[in-house]
């Protein structure tokens, strides 16, 4: 369910969690970005910053500048302005990324896994299986057909949760059991009805079927598209995987490494709640763009 | 500039407050665990309390000086020795070129802290010189510090033969049982009345699979209220499950049935509920405290904690000093 | 006079490598200098306890699993 009003919730002396629901569900998140956004508009003395998450989002403030009932207050005044989340607009920039579907490197992870730890269908045919597709090449198909939203990080810093845009792209898949003890770094997965991108060789736990090239993390911090970060992105960023051949990725791996790769980043856009919503009930899926874990 | 002889166990530099404000990109704060001792060190040798200094674990490390400088230890006592001399704790004292300063292993608390006039000026990462070890960020070239390195110290003045007298230090115990402040919530509602006293009435042992990202309790059995069976499946499959949140620094995270206190490396965000978050006022404890030793938890108000945190505050400031 | 060996940092001593295993040493058995008679945990990571010099281990003064602080005597030796 959606709260009436979000719940606010103490978390020691230096945090709140502002909960706007129970369920999985984009317009949650779409009202924690929403609120992150006026709240970092308004610049609350006092308020350190915000973290969103699927259906809240975590406050950190300097209780010796704003006590906890002002932050409360704060944050409600904010909350009541934002109105209907369906008003909410969000800066959002649109990341285009080279991927290489049922590449060789996330397969040998699997057959490697399969192997040492515990015999699984390979990914791309349990997602296959799990989601009723036709064959892998509609895996392929329909997982590059949407637009990701970034609904948080987490995890390991710069690791982004996605949520597919299009609801005729929302796949489901179980999470390994037990987890994988490596994951190749660029390896694309999905667990429960979250993608993601891992920022560096990891353990891991998402069914994985793609790799991309292009780093999201850099410890140096001296990538432009990173913007003075390490990682790539931010809350309310898009994603849109570009499939590529093995030669395409094979060059776009080479530019990395001679430094002469450029990102693909669109940043006129902001993306609408009330278009979004249009645009989700012309597409013939529920209007308030429900996913089921 | 210091040398490193000896690392000790992941010695590292940290400032306080440490890496904020990429929080919702998933970096951690860092920064040192036992900020009380911390801020003191630095204090002591006319540094800003939240300078980088350096954080020794349970064993520390022996550098060698190449240049005269004001330094302080504070802390856990490690049993300095300066050239094998005992080096007095929780004072400021100057130590010449060529000199050596050795850290042993914890005697008393967990964590000693070294901190240099001029404070050290290694590269700063997201506007904090605090090394987060595990994503190899901040500090020297991402990690904790390892013996041939040179650590880079900027110019700093420091008066030797300062005190920080006993009033003012933290109480760092040896009866190996600690008594830690608890807030309540955000996620208290999932817990049932018995498993509230049991977790506020129950000692709980500090697990040696802890460390600066999470503190591992081994304890008993939690229960749960109706709210942590009766939700919608995307929670998830164990009680302690939900919807993926933003993590407070100090929440006690509920993992399946086993609470890890989620200390300054620790994760931004997951899928597990935290019913009582560590204020940062008993953080020090945390830093203070071995494995193998006793956690108590007791129950204050947000105001009292935010209370607590200004009072030790009020104690890391250059007039309490005295002379040795 | 016996000699002892002491804890070099505090945390949880093991005298096996992992629960499933063998104890390195058992008590009266030979040990050469330098050999590991135990583990200490701390911060999810095992240190070594070993031997300086070679003797006989004549009894442990420690549990298996048990807390111990720095320096504190783990095992006397002969």
């Amino acid at each position: 369910m959606i709260y009436e009003q979000p719940k606010f919730l103490p978390a020691g002396d230096r945090y709140l969690l502002i909960e706007f629901g129970n369920e999985m569900n984009l317009e949650l998140n779409f009202m924690a970005q929403g609120l992150a956004a006026a709240a970092a508009a308004a610049n609350i003395k006092g308020v350190i910053e915000t973290a969103p998450c699927f259906a809240s989002l975590l406050v950190h403030y300097e209780p010796t500048l704003i006590g906890y009932d002002d932050v409360v207050r704060e944050f409600f005044r904010l909350s009541a302005s934002l109105g209907s989340s369906e008003d909410i607009e969000l800066e959002s920039r649109l990341f285009y990324l080279p991927t290489h579907y049922l590449d060789p490197w996330t397969k040998a992870c699997v057959d490697d896994y399969c192997a040492k730890i515990a015999r699984k269908v390979p990914d791309p045919e349990l997602l296959v299986q799990e989601n009723g597709l036709e064959d892998v090449n509609h895996l392929v198909r329909l997982h590059s057909s949407s637009e990701y939203w970034v609904a948080s990080l987490g995890f390991w810093p710069g690791l982004p949760f996605l949520m597919a845009l299009d609801p005729r792209a929302r796949l489901t898949a179980p999470k390994y059991n037990p987890p994988r003890t490596h994951t190749p770094e660029g390896a694309i997965g999905l667990g429960g009805a979250a993608n993601s991108i891992y920022p560096v060789a990891t353990p891991g736990g998402y069914q994985i079927f793609a790799r991309t090239p292009v780093p999201i993390w850099d410890a140096t911090g001296k990538r432009s598209a990173f913007e003075g970060s390490l990682c790539l992105f931010r809350p309310g960023d898009r994603i849109k995987f570009v499939p590529v051949t093995r030669e395409d990725y094979d060059a776009a791996e080479e530019a990395v490494k001679e430094e002469r790769y450029e990102y693909t980043i669109v940043e006129y856009q902001k993306f609408v709640v009330r278009n979004y919503n249009n645009w989700v009930s012309k597409v013939g899926e529920a209007s308030n763009a429900r996913v089921s874990a | 500039m210091i040398k490193v002889l000896k690392a000790g166990l992941e010695t590292s530099i940290q400032d306080y407050p440490g890496r904020y404000g990429y929080w919702n990109q998933g970096f951690p704060p860092s920064g040192p665990m036992d900020s009380w001792s911390f801020r003191l060190a630095n204090v002591l040798v006319g540094n800003l309390p939240g300078a980088a200094g350096l954080e020794c674990q349970f064993l520390g490390p022996t550098l060698s000086f190449d240049a005269d400088a004001v330094i302080a230890v504070t802390g856990a006592d490690m049993r300095p020795a300066l050239d094998g001399e005992p080096f007095p704790m929780w004072q400021s004292v100057a130590v010449r070129a060529g000199q050596t300063l050795a850290l042993g292993a914890a005697r008393v608390g967990g964590r000693a802290y070294i901190a240099v006039a001029g404070a050290f000026a290694n590269e700063e990462k997201l506007g904090s010189r605090s090394t987060f070890n595990k994503a190899g960020v901040g500090g020297i070239d991402g990690h904790s510090i390892k013996a041939g390195q040179e650590l880079p110290v900027a110019e700093g003045g420091g008066t030797p033969g300062l005190l920080v007298p006993n009033e003012h230090r933290p109480d760092i115990r040896t009866d190996r049982s600690w008594t830690i402040e608890v807030c309540a919530g955000p996620n208290d509602d999932w817990i049932d009345e018995a498993g509230k006293e049991r977790f506020l009435n129950s000692a709980w042992t500090l697990s040696a699979k802890s460390d600066r990202t999470g503190f591992r309790l081994e304890g008993p059995e939690w229960t749960f209220t109706e709210k942590a069976y009766k939700k919608p499946k995307e929670h998830g499959s164990l009680p302690s499950n939900i919807i993926d949140q933003g993590y407070p620094m100090g929440a006690i995270n509920l993992a399946g049935q086993t609470p890890i206190i989620l200390v300054n490396d620790g994760p931004s965000m997951g899928g597990f509920i935290n019913p009582y978050t560590v204020p940062s006022a008993a953080f020090w404890k945390l830093g203070q405290a071995k494995p193998g030793e006793r956690l108590h938890f007791r129950l204050v108000s947000v105001a009292e904690a935010q209370h607590l945190a200004k009072e030790i505050a009020k104690r890391c400031v250059r007039e309490n000093l005295v002379n040795a | 006079m016996p000699k002892r060996l002491l804890a070099p940092l505090p945390g949880l001593f093991y005298r096996r490598p992992s629960p499933e295993e063998a104890p390195f040493k058992q008590e009266g058995d030979a040990v050469a200098a330098g050999e590991t008679i135990g583990l200490i945990e701390a911060m999810k990571s095992f240190f070594p306890v070993e031997a300086e010099t070679a003797g006989k281990l004549a009894r442990f003064l420690v549990q298996d699993g048990e807390t111990v602080d720095a320096d504190q005597a783990i095992a006397e030796m002969e």
